[in-house]
């Protein structure tokens, strides 16, 4: 049985589809921005870590004896700082676009509907 | 599970080849930071710069290495994962056509069609990364906590204690997890099931101005599965950030007890700078498991509502001869006093559906016979069971009670092909597809041009196919949405008539054709069709009027048989029906 409709035919429009697209996330567009400005900081501060971890290594290459704890503790302090708000960013984001991209497949699934 | 693993089997080769390429390549990665540390604490201190030089080639070499290797792995288990999916489709689908009438309802058409399709892509993620990650993960995790302790046990203690509080906690949540797929496979059925219902009624529900109704029905079953996917996706989006944190506090811990060890001279700098590395690969090994569980748990769900409609043992094959029925008379069909009801009866019988009541026959002591070249109107109300008889006739489910002969044998004994190719039926709610109309009319049996064209001849579609300008090359839209319902209705009694059929059933098939060419096509049929058996079910008396014989159906019941002068006088609901189509009394 020859091709039955198996003529895959090409997306049409995908400039208007993706028009299209950008006008159902642009309805969340302050939401998004937010969420993109906290995945950027989530991001920097995960960045952070390590940075302030070379810093306290470094400190603690000094060598027997050497070692200047005060400083040790003082990049510590702040690598902690760093990953806990890292994270507790990173499971809101998770949430936040994972409530938002079901909303935006439904409400495409609701066009279609009415369409 | 074990059925992913049947389909897998014929590609073990493979399978094995990509795990091994994995499992080296892992390894090859887990060497890195072992490597550093010997260039830190081991070749720096030596101050020669031309030795850094060689290794630092050597980590780079390996660092290829090891991308390579992972890039080939990656693309064989895809093509795996592919392949194996391929075929669990096809099979699928083939048992899905052959279903028995009886397991078609209990499975439902929105489900099968959610198992084709969002259940088998489970089935291809997850056989696609339980063959990379499924490796990498665990050999990370492991291998990087047999190094560390290696490399210096004091600091590998806390990496030991941290480690299976992680794990546990990944086991947990995936262990919350998988319930709650199932949960959201199911909402997706009824999703499937309501936009299947609106998109194909679509006219309808605009004609009746019920599309805010239909939203709202939508929206409801939406915002289920919405509500049911979210809750799972929240459970199974936790263990990421909270096994970072976990590892990254416990990194924390190292630097410190790495400087106080540094401090007191049982430790070298570089190795804090090596366990950082293999905390980092500890913990991507811990977030790749979360995720293989993950798509394990889907993959699971998904081969299970896969696996029961594959394992369900075939229905309605044909009988021995000892089992079955046999008849010393000689006319062509037969039903001998036949009852059915819809739903399993006997030990099967979903006994919870009826509520204790006594079920409602659908056809009660049905008995009538057929003569080779005769024909037979059915006429009723609706919902009397006058498509009923025909599914029994084509053995799409099987009598309750009583037998029914086709030429001699028991309908059961026949090969279903065997059976179903004595057959030129238009059902009620027949199906243009796709295709091109010779396409539609010939259907796959290799219908000569001419045969084609006679059939259409016949079924009075000749005049419109060859009015198109690539006539019978003409491509009909999905159910045939560019014809109109007489069009439609007339290549479907084509694809009934082309291939010579013996027995032509033609079950309410000219409901949308007007009187003149309803009386033209059964001229044909009498002329052309003289030999064919012909039953004609219908609900105009116009249609069956001439017909050798008549049996009127009430409420699953015969209540009139003969030709249409002795049902005048014997049968009153036929004079009723007679009068109030034909308005006058005769």
């Amino acid at each position: 049985m020859a091709a039955r409709d198996t003529i895959r035919k090409k997306p049409k429009d995908t400039k208007g589809t993706l028009r299209r697209l950008l006008f159902y996330v642009g309805q969340y567009k302050w939401i998004l921005a937010l969420v993109f400005v906290l995945c950027f900081t989530s991001n920097i501060l995960a960045l952070l870590g390590p940075s302030l971890a070379g810093s306290a290594i470094n400190e603690a290459a000094a060598g027997a004896g050497k070692v200047n704890f005060d400083k040790v503790f003082y990049y510590t302090k702040r690598m902690f700082i760093c990953y806990v708000l890292s994270s507790l960013i990173t499971i809101s984001i998770n949430i936040v676009m994972m409530y938002i991209s079901k909303w935006i497949a439904g409400k495409c699934g609701k066009m279609s509907l009415i369409n | 599970m074990k059925f992913i693993f049947s389909y897998l089997k014929k590609y073990r080769k493979l399978v094995v080849t990509v795990m091994i390429i994995k499992f080296s390549a892992t390894l090859g990665e887990l060497m890195l930071p072992y490597v550093l540390e010997h260039l830190i604490d081991n070749i720096v201190p030596q101050k020669e710069v031309s030795l850094i030089f060689l290794w630092g080639a050597v980590m780079v070499l390996l660092a290829v290495a090891v991308r390579q290797a992972n890039v080939k792995a990656n693309r064989l288990s895809v093509r795996v994962a592919k392949e194996s999916t391929f075929e669990i489709r096809r099979d699928l689908f083939w048992k899905s056509i052959n279903l028995s009438g009886n397991q078609l309802d209990e499975f439902g058409l929105p489900s099968l069609n959610s198992r084709m399709t969002s259940d088998s892509y489970n089935l291809q993620s997850f056989i696609q990364s339980f063959q990379s990650l499924g490796i990498r993960a665990p050999i990370m995790l492991l291998g990087g906590i047999f190094i560390t302790l290696t490399m210096d046990t004091g600091l590998a203690f806390i990496l030991c204690i941290i480690a299976p509080i992680l794990i546990a906690a990944v086991v947990f949540v995936s262990m919350k997890g998988i319930p709650l797929y199932d949960k959201v496979q199911q909402s997706m059925d009824e999703i499937v099931r309501i936009m299947r219902e609106n998109i194909g009624g679509i006219r309808v529900v605009k004609a009746l101005s019920k599309e805010n109704y239909e939203m709202h029905r939508f929206g409801g079953a939406n915002d289920q599965m919405v509500k049911k996917d979210v809750k799972a996706g929240i459970v199974m989006a936790l263990p990421g950030p909270i096994t970072t944190f976990v590892l990254n506090m416990g990194l924390t811990i190292v630097v410190i007890v790495g400087a106080i060890r540094v401090n007191n001279g049982t430790t070298k700098p570089g190795v804090i700078l090596a366990f950082l590395t293999y905390f980092n690969m500890i913990l991507m090994g811990v977030m790749a498991l979360n995720r293989v569980f993950m798509l394990m748990s889907k993959a699971n769900a998904s081969a299970n509502r896969i696996a029961a409609v594959v394992s369900t043992a075939d229905e309605l094959l044909p009988i021995s001869q000892e089992k079955a029925a046999v008849t010393d008379r000689e006319e062509y069909i037969i039903f001998d006093h036949v009852n059915f009801s819809y739903g399993r009866s006997g030990e099967d019988a979903s006994a919870e559906k009826f509520d204790g009541k006594e079920r409602q026959k659908c056809l009660e002591d049905i008995h009538f016979s057929m003569n080779k070249g005769g024909s037979l109107g059915i006429l009723g109300a609706t919902g009397c069971g006058k498509t009923t008889i025909i599914n029994l006739l084509m053995r799409f489910y099987d009598a309750d009670e009583g037998n029914i002969f086709i030429d001699g044998k028991d309908v059961r004994t026949y090969n279903k092909d065997e059976l179903h190719r004595l057959f030129g039926v238009v059902f009620q709610n027949d199906v243009i597809f796709a295709d091109t109309l010779e396409e539609n009319i010939s259907f796959g049996r290799n219908v000569s041009a001419e045969g084609i064209r006679r059939a259409a001849a016949d079924a009075k579609a000749q005049e419109f196919i060859e009015g198109y300008e690539d006539t019978y090359s003409h491509r009909a839209a999905v159910h045939g949405a560019n014809l109109s319902g007489g069009q439609r209705q007339r290549v479907l009694i084509a694809r009934a008539l082309a291939a010579a059929p013996q027995i032509l059933i033609l079950d309410d098939s000219s409901s949308a054709l007007d009187y003149k060419t309803d009386a033209a096509l059964r001229k044909a049929i009498r002329e052309h069709y003289a030999d064919t058996t012909t039953i004609i079910v219908a609900q105009r008396i116009s249609s069956i009027m001439s017909l050798d014989d008549i049996i009127v159906l009430d409420e699953g019941k015969i209540i009139g048989h003969g030709t249409h002068e002795e049902l005048m006088h014997t049968c009153e609901m036929y004079q009723e029906i007679y009068q109030m189509q034909m308005g006058e009394e005769r």
